[in-house]
C-alpha cells in the first residue's frame, strides 16, 4: 500500500492568485524558507494526506504524461533529488508555484496556497514528493477572554477536513532503478486528489489541475479496471448469503451505481458504505474486492466495455425459465418478491418467486 | 520473676526486637513483592505491615496478671514485637506463608505456626472461633539490622488474616476470646456466628475471583499477547490501564482464530508502526496501551467493524488509519 508510514520531510508554501480582470496572470507570492511545524500539526497534515490519498480514499492513480524539463513530474523529480540541498528544494518549489498560475488560466479559478512537501512512505520507505493547493475559507474559533467565553473570526483558514477545498497532486519513486532514457518515468506514480473529479460532472473543471498543471491523465485501463469491479461485485452479490429480494436490490444498485450516478470514479468503500447494510458485509466485500487483486482506490470510471452487461437484466430459474428486461427503470417497471409455495410430496417446504411487471402483456413468441 | 524484673529486661531488649522486627518486614516484605508482581504491595497488604513492639504495661500484665502458667514469663511471651499481614483473600493468605517458608530465608530465622487455623478449624470444625494464621520467626545467629547486632532467639510474631478476618477480629479483640469462662453463652453464640458468616463471605470472595478470572482468561492471553509484541517492538512497558480492557472487550469477537499467528505476521511485516506509537506516546495516552496495537490490525483486516465497534473517541483511530496510509471517513 503506497501511503502507508507515511512521514513528512520539508514543506514550504507559496500563494497563487485568481488572475485579474484583463485576465494577466499575477504573479505568486514566495515563501523563501521551509516550515518547521509543531509534531501535532505534522500529524494533521499528515492525515490530510492520507485521507485524500491512502487506500479506500476517493484519490486515483493517473498516468504521468508530460515529461519535459518543464513537466510537474521534472520539478517534482527535482525536489526528491533535492535532498540535503534546502536552496534547491526552495527553488523547485518556487517553479512548481510559477506553473500552476499559469495553468489557472480561467477568471474562474480561485488562487490558494500551494503546500509542497517531500517526505517518505511506504513499507519499505520510498521518496515522494506532494503539491496541495489549499483554499482558504473562514471559520471560528473560541477565545478566553478573562471570564468571557468569545468567538474569534478567522477568515483565511486552510487544509480544513473540507476536502472540496484543496487538490493534491503527488509523486512517488516506487523504484529508483526503473527509469531508462525511453522510460524515464518507469518506477514513478503519480496520484490526483481532486473533489471536482470524484464528485462527477465538474470534471472539465478539474483539467486545469490534473492536465495542464501536473501534466497526467487517466489511466488507459479505466475501461477494463470499470468492467472488473461491475465482474467481482456482482459475483459477490451473487453469493452472498442474503435473501434473494436483497440481491435483486443490490444489483440494481451496481447498476444504478455504473450507469446513472453523477459520479466519474468508481470506488468499491463507496459502493459499500451506500448499498451494504451491516460492518459485516462491508467488511467481507471490500476484502473480497481486495484478495481479488482489484484496487481499494478510487478507479476511473469508464463503462465502454461493460456497458454491454448493464443493458440488460436476467434473471435465472431451474429449467431453463428466464426474464430478461433492460436495467434501465427496472426497480420501477418489475417488482420481484419471494413467497412460500405450496410444499412438496415429501412435505419439504419451497419458495417461489412473484414477479409483477407493470404493463400489460404486448407480444408473446 | 517481678514486675521490675520485666520492665529492666524489656528495657533494655526493646530496640533488639524493634531491630528483629524491622529486619523481618524488611525480608518479607520483598518477598511478597516479587511473588505478585507486577501488582503492587501496597495494594496487596490491605493495611500496611508495621512491626509493632508490646506495651511494657501488656507486657507485665500479660507475663504475670493473666493466669496463665509461663515457665519463663518474658521468654516465653512471643509476641513482643509482632507484623500484622491483612490480605484480600483467603488465597493470598498463602503468599504470605510462602514468604516465610523461603529456602533462602531460613538462614535468618526458624519458624513455626503458632496457631493454624486449617488445624483448628479440622480439630473443632464446629466452633467457628479466632481464626488466623499466627507464626513464630526466631532469629538465627549471625544477623544484623541498621548496624545493631541481633542475638538468637529473638521472637517476632506474624498474623496474616484476611481484611474481613480483621474486621471480626478487631471487634471481638481482648475481651472474648480469651477469657472462655466469663463470656456469656449468648454474646460466644453470636460471635460464632459472625465469624461463620465470615468465613463463608472469605470463601465466596474467592470463588468470585476464580470465576471472573476464568472468565477474562480469554482477554487476560489477549492483552499478554499485545503487552509482549508492544513491549518487544516499542521497547517501553506496556501500560495496564483500564482502557486496554475496554477496547479488547469491544473488539475480541472480530479476531480471527489464528489471532496469535496473524498479528505476530502482521507486526514482522509493518514493523515501522512502533516507531510511529514512540511518536504518539508523547501526545496520546492511548498509545501507551498496548491495546492500541488491535487498532492497527483490525484496521487492515476488518476497518468497517473496527468503526462501528470502537469505544472510544475516534482520534486516535483517525491516526492509526493515517499511519497505515488508509482513508478513515467516507
Amino acid at each position: 500500500m503506497s501511503f502507508e508510514n507515511l512521514s513528512i520531510g520539508r514543506i514550504i508554501i507559496h500563494e497563487v492568485f485568481r488572475r485579474d480582470e484583463d485576465r494577466e496572470e499575477k504573479a505568486p507570492s514566495y515563501g523563501e524558507g521551509r516550515l518547521e511545524l509543531p509534531q501535532e500539526a505534522r500529524i494533521a497534515l499528515q492525515k490530510r494526506i492520507t485521507e485524500a490519498l491512502g487506500a479506500s480514499s476517493h484519490g486515483l492513480e493517473m498516468t504521468i504524461s508530460d515529461v519535459g524539463q518543464e513537466s510537474a513530474w521534472a520539478m517534482g523529480k527535482g525536489v526528491i533529488a533535492s535532498q540535503g540541498n534546502d536552496g534547491s528544494f526552495v527553488t523547485y518549489s518556487q517553479r512548481i508555484a510559477a506553473k500552476l498560475a499559469a495553468a489557472q488560466f480561467s477568471r474562474s479559478i480561485p488562487g490558494g496556497i500551494v503546500v509542497v512537501i517531500d517526505g517518505m512512505c511506504g513499507n519499505p520507505a520510498r521518496s515522494f514528493m506532494c503539491i496541495i493547493k489549499a483554499e482558504a475559507c473562514g471559520g471560528f474559533t473560541k477565545k478566553q477572554e478573562g471570564a468571557q467565553l468569545t468567538l474569534e473570526y478567522l477568515s483565511e483558514l486552510i487544509l480544513t477536513p473540507q476536502s472540496k477545498l484543496y487538490k493534491i497532486g503527488a509523486f512517488l519513486r516506487v523504484d529508483p532503478e526503473a527509469a531508462t532514457a525511453e522510460a524515464p518515468t518507469a518506477g514513478w506514480k503519480a496520484f490526483i486528489f481532486d473533489d471536482q473529479i470524484s464528485r462527477g460532472s465538474r470534471a472539465t473543471a478539474a483539467q486545469y489541475f490534473y492536465e495542464r498543471f501536473l501534466g497526467l491523465k487517466f489511466p488507459s485501463n479505466s475501461a477494463f479496471q470499470t468492467k472488473q469491479f461491475f465482474s467481482l461485485t456482482r459475483d459477490f452479490i451473487r453469493n452472498a448469503e442474503v435473501s434473494p429480494e436483497k440481491k435483486v436490490e443490490l444489483l440494481n444498485a451496481l447498476s444504478t451505481y455504473l450507469k446513472a450516478d453523477q459520479t466519474t470514479t468508481v470506488r468499491s468503500a463507496t459502493f459499500a458504505e451506500s448499498y451494504f447494510d451491516t460492518p459485516d458485509i462491508k467488511d467481507a466485500y471490500t476484502a473480497h474486492m481486495r484478495n481479488s487483486g482489484f484496487p481499494e482506490n478510487a478507479v476511473h470510471k469508464d463503462i465502454s466495455e461493460v456497458g454491454g452487461q448493464l443493458k440488460v437484466r436476467k434473471i435465472i430459474f431451474s429449467k431453463d425459465m428466464k426474464f430478461t428486461a433492460p436495467a434501465d427503470g427496472f426497480s420501477d417497471m418489475v417488482q420481484i418478491e419471494t413467497i412460500d409455495g405450496e410444499p412438496r410430496e415429501d412435505g419439504a417446504t419451497t419458495k417461489w418467486t412473484r414477479i409483477t411487471v407493470k404493463d400489460h402483456i404486448r407480444n408473446q413468441e | 520473676m517481678n514486675e521490675s524484673d520485666v520492665r529492666t529486661l524489656w528495657e533494655q531488649e526493646k530496640p533488639l526486637y524493634e531491630a528483629w522486627g524491622s529486619f523481618v518486614r524488611e525480608k518479607l516484605n520483598e518477598a511478597i513483592a516479587q511473588a505478585i508482581a507486577p501488582e503492587e504491595l501496597s495494594y496487596f497488604l490491605k493495611i500496611p505491615a508495621i512491626p509493632r513492639t508490646k506495651a511494657l504495661k501488656s507486657l507485665i500484665d500479660k507475663a504475670l496478671y493473666r493466669g496463665k502458667k509461663y515457665e519463663d514469663p518474658y521468654r516465653d511471651i512471643t509476641d513482643k514485637v509482632g507484623i500484622r499481614y491483612v490480605v484480600l483473600l483467603v488465597s493470598q493468605i498463602e503468599t504470605v506463608c510462602q514468604a516465610i517458608s523461603r529456602e533462602d530465608y531460613q538462614e535468618f530465622w526458624t519458624f513455626s505456626k503458632d496457631k493454624d487455623f486449617e488445624a483448628e478449624r479440622e480439630a473443632h470444625p464446629l466452633e467457628f472461633v479466632y481464626q488466623s494464621v499466627h507464626y513464630v520467626l526466631k532469629s538465627k545467629p549471625g544477623q544484623a539490622f541498621n548496624g545493631v547486632n541481633l542475638p538468637a532467639g529473638l521472637a517476632c510474631e506474624i498474623q496474616v488474616r484476611t481484611l474481613l478476618q480483621h474486621a471480626h477480629s478487631e471487634l471481638t479483640h481482648d475481651t472474648l476470646y480469651k477469657p472462655k469462662a466469663t463470656a456469656k453463652p449468648a454474646v460466644h453464640r453470636t460471635v460464632a456466628k459472625s465469624m461463620a458468616l465470615i468465613e463463608a463471605t472469605d470463601e465466596f470472595f474467592d470463588e468470585a475471583m476464580r470465576k471472573l478470572h476464568t472468565e477474562n482468561e480469554e482477554h487476560t492471553q489477549v492483552l499478554e499477547t499485545l503487552s509482549t509484541i508492544y513491549q518487544s517492538g516499542v521497547e517501553e512497558t506496556p501500560g495496564r490501564e483500564p482502557s486496554n480492557a475496554l477496547i479488547i472487550d469491544a473488539l475480541t469477537e472480530f479476531l480471527p482464530v489464528d489471532f496469535n499467528q496473524q498479528i505476530g505476521a502482521f507486526y514482522a511485516e509493518k514493523s515501522y508502526i512502533f516507531q510511529r506509537i514512540k511518536e504518539h506516546r508523547e501526545i496520546s495516552h492511548l498509545f501507551t496501551q498496548p491495546a492500541i496495537l488491535l487498532a492497527y490490525f483490525l484496521a487492515e483486516h476488518s476497518p468497517a467493524r473496527l468503526k462501528a465497534a470502537w469505544p472510544l473517541e475516534e482520534a486516535a483511530l483517525e491516526t492509526a488509519f493515517s499511519d497505515l496510509g488508509r482513508s478513515y471517513d467516507d
